[in-house]
């Protein structure tokens, strides 16, 4: 026999109270760390992939949808521009690489992104990093597309595999698909733990045909001598795009050229510039405040999980005088009592701090997919973070503090008293 | 085991606020390995006088010396330890612990004193005749069995002095007289001194030496 074992021993006896209290601060410490994860992981995630992409030109509207719609594939882009703000970047001296993106399509949820073979040649999504390919190549027709790493994982899509695309960013039941194009997969990304695993690559030329096909479609409805276009673009179909990610030759160009296009002074182009990293850090800093609060309310689960320890402990204390006078009375010190009922306080709150990292972490992994598809983000749970010390440690530490009072009680039990016969 | 009491007083506050003193003994003396009953009146005082002696309460003035140590003036944790060595105590309504088994009932009892081990805790509960119950918890066990338990726990540590406060009333006769022999048999094989208090006159037929506890305490 050791302390230890009289410990347990008690825990077990109050088997129901002591599981119920461990759940308690469980809930709370999951809270705590699975949102402090999220965030933390969600916040990095964005942060590392906007600074990939130097500027985005886009049609006028909200910065933020064009942030989120061109790097993290989530919400509608805002509209489309003619392809000449294209050319017309790509042209301009103070450019080092303009890609263009068109969006419009998606499959089961993918998105179809129209660009051009320089995103996986030049685009550096990451300081240093391009696209690399861990299957297949670049796509060299007009319907071949080049697939994400997820895309692949999730659809099963392997080069070679062909897929037809449906009209909208999002499927939906009855969404009309484009039976007539079916693309060839090309090649899969390798993973990049960015938006883009997520991504189905197409040339643009393919998406101009699809939705100029479609316009001709519409038009012989009323009109029976339209010409329908198959494998060329009609005349009269405008070509647009929806975004241009923009790497300039030196950040002296930065502040020169997003004025110039903002204020309407770059001749031809009618749009915005933004930079997604501060659009990214407005966005943060508004979520931030909706992020403390949750932080605070699941400090306060914690703190309720602590509560019922001190309740548990000291409850169970009234009940255990006769057991405290036993053990006195075979000749254990005040300060061994005083010592149980804190590592009572102690192990309650280690295992359920320890259970709430788990729990948190666990669930995480296994909701990792909706997060992504949600954030367009991935996070992994696997990771661990420094600031989960301090939690086990403070909810430990708060374990001991409440378990104080209850120990104190215990301390001071009269021993001859509580030995006499029960009457 | 030499036992000496000196000018031993005890007093309580009741809920009145009054004082009144429950023990006063001038002198007391026990010889190594004598065995005694002391017969008294409940309420005279003779559950405090074994309390007093094994450190439980601490006495107001006076000294109580065991192999030449004053216990009543140790430190509180200083007697704690002196408890778990030197005294066995074994109580009317037994005291166990109720979530244990009868082999971790005796252990907890030498944990104090700071020489658990199983062997001699599986010894004292065969001495007792419990070898077969060794795994049972008290609610598993008769009343007898309990109070065999309890004298297990009580002299596992070899005590040089046992205490026994009315260790039979809660037993029926044929129990008791089996239980009180075994104390004595153990105390005598031991060489433990012994102290019995009890009002039960078939409990005193047992001992040779038999005093009443007010020729010793004199607060009365």
């Amino acid at each position: 026999m050791n302390i230890l074992k009289i410990v347990f021993r008690n825990l077990k006896h109050r088997k129901l109270s002591s599981i119920l209290t461990v759940i308690s601060i469980m809930t709370g410490v999951a809270l705590v760390i699975s949102i402090m994860l999220i965030k933390q992981e969600t916040e990095d995630a964005f942060n590392q992939t906007a600074t990939g992409y130097e500027i985005i030109v886009g049609p006028k509207g909200s910065p933020l949808q064009l942030t989120l719609s061109t790097v993290y594939q989530i919400g509608n882009p805002i509209q489309n521009m003619p392809l000449s703000t294209y050319e017309l970047l790509k042209n301009d001296k103070r450019v080092k690489l303009a890609i263009p993106y068109v969006l419009g399509d998606n499959f089961k949820n993918f998105r179809i992104v129209g660009t051009v073979p320089e995103i996986f040649t030049e685009f550096e999504y990451k300081k240093g990093l391009n696209y690399k390919f861990s299957e297949g190549t670049i796509f060299s027709q007009d319907l071949e597309a080049v697939i994400g790493s997820e895309t692949s994982d999730r659809t099963g899509l392997k080069t070679g595999d062909y897929f037809m695309g449906s009209h909208g960013i999002e499927s939906y039941e009855g969404s009309e698909s484009h039976d007539e194009y079916k693309f060839k997969v090309a090649g899969v990304l390798e993973k990049t733990y960015t938006p883009v695993d997520r991504v189905i690559f197409v040339p643009m030329n393919a998406v101009w045909k699809i939705h100029s096909h479609e316009a001709d479609l519409r038009k012989a409805e009323t009109d029976s001598s339209v010409h329908i276009h198959k494998d060329e673009i009609s005349d009269d179909y405008e070509k647009t795009i929806t975004a241009v990610l923009l790497k300039l030759k030196s950040p002296v160009y930065f502040d020169l050229l997003r004025r110039q296009i903002n204020d309407n002074k770059y001749e031809g182009i009618n749009a915005q510039a933004i930079l997604p990293v501060f659009e990214i850090k407005q966005l943060f800093d508004i979520i931030g405040n909706i992020n403390s609060i949750l932080m605070i309310i699941s400090y306060l689960v914690i703190f309720t999980g602590a509560i019922s320890i001190f309740v548990s402990i000291y409850n169970s204390i009234n009940e255990r005088k006769r057991e405290i006078a036993i053990l006195r009375s075979l000749g254990a010190k005040r300060s061994y009592i005083f010592r149980t009922i804190i590592l009572e306080g102690f192990f309650i709150s280690l295992t359920g701090a320890l259970a709430g990292i788990f729990t948190s972490h666990f669930l995480i992994y296994i909701f990792r997919n909706k997060i992504s598809d949600l954030t367009g983000i991935q996070i992994s749970g696997v990771a661990y973070n420094a600031e989960e010390l301090i939690i086990l440690s403070g909810t430990v530490l708060l374990g001991i503090l409440v378990s104080l009072l209850p120990a104190m009680k215990a301390y001071r039990t009269d021993v001859a008293e509580n030995l006499s016969p029960l009457s | 085991m030499e036992l000496k009491i000196q000018d031993l007083k005890k007093s309580f506050v009741n809920s009145g606020k009054e004082e009144f003193k429950i023990i006063d003994i001038k002198e007391f003396e026990l010889d190594p390995g004598e065995q005694i009953a002391i017969k008294g009146e409940s309420g005279s005082g003779k559950s405090t006088f074994l309390n007093l002696l094994s450190g439980i309460i601490r006495a107001d003035s006076g000294q109580i010396f065991i192999n030449g140590t004053d216990i009543a003036g140790l430190s509180e944790a200083k007697t704690d330890r002196f408890r778990a060595a030197n005294i066995g105590y074994i109580f009317q309504t037994f005291n166990l612990l109720q979530g244990y088994t009868a082999l971790e009932n005796v252990m907890i009892g030498m944990m104090f004193a700071g020489k658990p081990d199983k062997i001699t805790a599986e010894n004292a509960l065969s001495t007792v005749g419990l070898s077969g119950k060794m795994n049972n918890r008290p609610n598993e066990l008769s009343v007898g069995e309990q109070q065999r338990v309890s004298v297990a726990r009580a002299i596992v540590n070899s005590p040089v002095l046992l205490l026994a406060d009315e260790p039979t009333a809660n037993l029926d006769s044929k129990n008791s007289g089996l239980i009180i022999d075994l104390i004595r048999e153990i105390c005598s094989d031991k060489k433990i001194s012994l102290i019995t208090v009890t009002h039960d006159p078939m409990l005193l037929d047992h001992f040779d030496t038999v005093i009443n506890f007010s020729e010793i305490n004199i607060s009365g």
